[in-house]
């Protein structure tokens, strides 16, 4: 399974990417939506999942889902809002845009676990 | 010898055993000798709260104590997910309930959440009926949540969850579809409580049913219990449900042998289906 983790804070890229990377994702990380999309296109690599902070600078998260959704080869990927923001028009934004799912910080790890298992995504137990 | 202030000096070992007895006879819950941190953790917590000072004299006279059952909640474990365990639910509405509405369309059906807790496991069932199978009126089904804590029980009738407990396990999606935003929270929309009720009950004593049931959920609670005890519990289940009627439990625990039910899987769901 790979991951790629964007999110414009260290700190909080190397807390998920923990999280993940113990459930067997292989993780790639990257510091902006803007160099997500760049790294997307050069490394023409198909994640099963990003997750995806919303407020980061030049590009945001719901722009970068935006963006995702109307590239075809990214159809399978799921998009997985990870963000303190809990008001309900952020979150409704986000997956009107096409997120699958919207996760508040911070993150607690057998709660993102069982999102996750929501989405169709299987652990060894 | 401990002297822990403000408490009068107790024998820990012989406060856990008094602890471990009432337990095990008034609710089957089986404190390992590991589990001493339990005093600490929840018992002289508990007793400071009431005021009372002398441990021993009140575990000695616990059964005939009124806080009794206050002490039992104390010890319950009331931690809890929404969609915990997705399988089972997969289970639930992809075979088990399409098997049971082919057989029965015109009946009602019957689920009951045994140590249903604060009603996530309740809400999930009933969210995802709704979901996936909404041809499924809502008089047609009944989802009954049973727990002795009274206050998860009045937790669970009011389905008002915090965002953080909506963050553990509901999907996004079901939030704006069965959910309405209420302060700091989210509460369940009356189209799904309306196929929920909740009731209290010990699990070891009898359960007041007047019907029995299509399905039980009993997940995470028979780890809890001795295996004699385990069985006996299995027994009681396959009594409370209809011929055929099938038992969920958690993903991970591994049932007892026993003549009441047998085991089926369909790749990753597993469910027991009565023997009777």
């Amino acid at each position: 399974m790979k991951a790629l983790v964007i999110d414009d804070s260290r700190g909080a890229r190397i807390m998920i990417s923990k999280h993940l990377t113990r459930y067997g994702f292989s993780i790639h990380q990257e510091p902006r939506a803007t160099t997500a999309l760049e790294h997307l296109r050069t490394s023409k690599i198909i994640y099963d999942i990003a997750f995806v902070d919303v407020f980061m600078p030049e590009m945001n998260g719901i722009e970068f889902v935006r963006e995702i959704r109307k590239k075809e080869e990214y159809d399978e990927m799921f998009l997985f809002m990870v963000t303190s923001d809990a008001s309900e028009a952020r979150m409704r934004e986000a997956m009107e845009a096409g997120a699958d799912e919207y996760f508040i910080k911070p993150v607690e790890p057998s709660a993102l676990l069982v999102k996750l298992e929501m989405l169709g995504f299987k652990f060894s137990s | 010898m401990s002297t822990s202030s403000p408490f009068a000096p107790y024998d820990r070992d012989e406060l856990f055993g008094l602890l471990q007895s009432f337990l095990l006879g008034s609710v089957g819950i089986v404190l390992h000798p590991k589990q001493q941190f339990q005093l600490e953790l929840r018992l002289l917590p508990f007793l400071e709260q009431h005021n009372i000072f002398d441990p021993v004299a009140f575990l000695k006279n616990i059964r005939i104590h009124p806080l009794q059952d206050d002490l039992v909640e104390a010890f319950t474990t009331n931690e809890t997910y929404f969609f915990r365990g997705p399988h089972t639910f997969q289970g639930l509405i992809k075979h088990v309930l399409p098997n049971l509405l082919k057989e029965n369309p015109s009946r009602k059906l019957r689920i009951l959440s045994a140590a249903c807790s604060s009603g996530q496991e309740v809400y999930s069932i009933a969210i995802h009926i709704r979901s996936h199978i909404p041809s499924l009126e809502h008089q047609k089904v009944e989802i009954c949540g049973i727990d002795i804590d009274r206050a998860v029980l009045k937790k669970a009738e009011e389905g008002w969850y915090s965002q953080f407990e909506i963050n553990r396990g509901m999907p996004t999606k079901y939030i704006f579809r069965y959910f309405e935003r209420e302060g700091r929270g989210y509460r369940v929309k009356d189209n799904i409580k309306q196929m929920t009720k909740f009731v209290r009950s010990n699990l070891l004593h009898r359960f007041p049913a007047q019907e029995l049931f299509d399905v039980i959920f009993l997940r995470n609670v028979l780890i809890y219990f001795s295996e004699a005890e385990q069985k006996r519990q299995l027994l009681k289940m396959s009594k409370l449900l209809r011929p055929k009627g099938v038992l969920f439990v958690g993903s991970t625990e591994i049932l007892p042998k026993n003549p009441y039910f047998k085991r089926i899987q369909k790749r990753n769901m597993v469910w027991y289906q009565a023997t009777t």
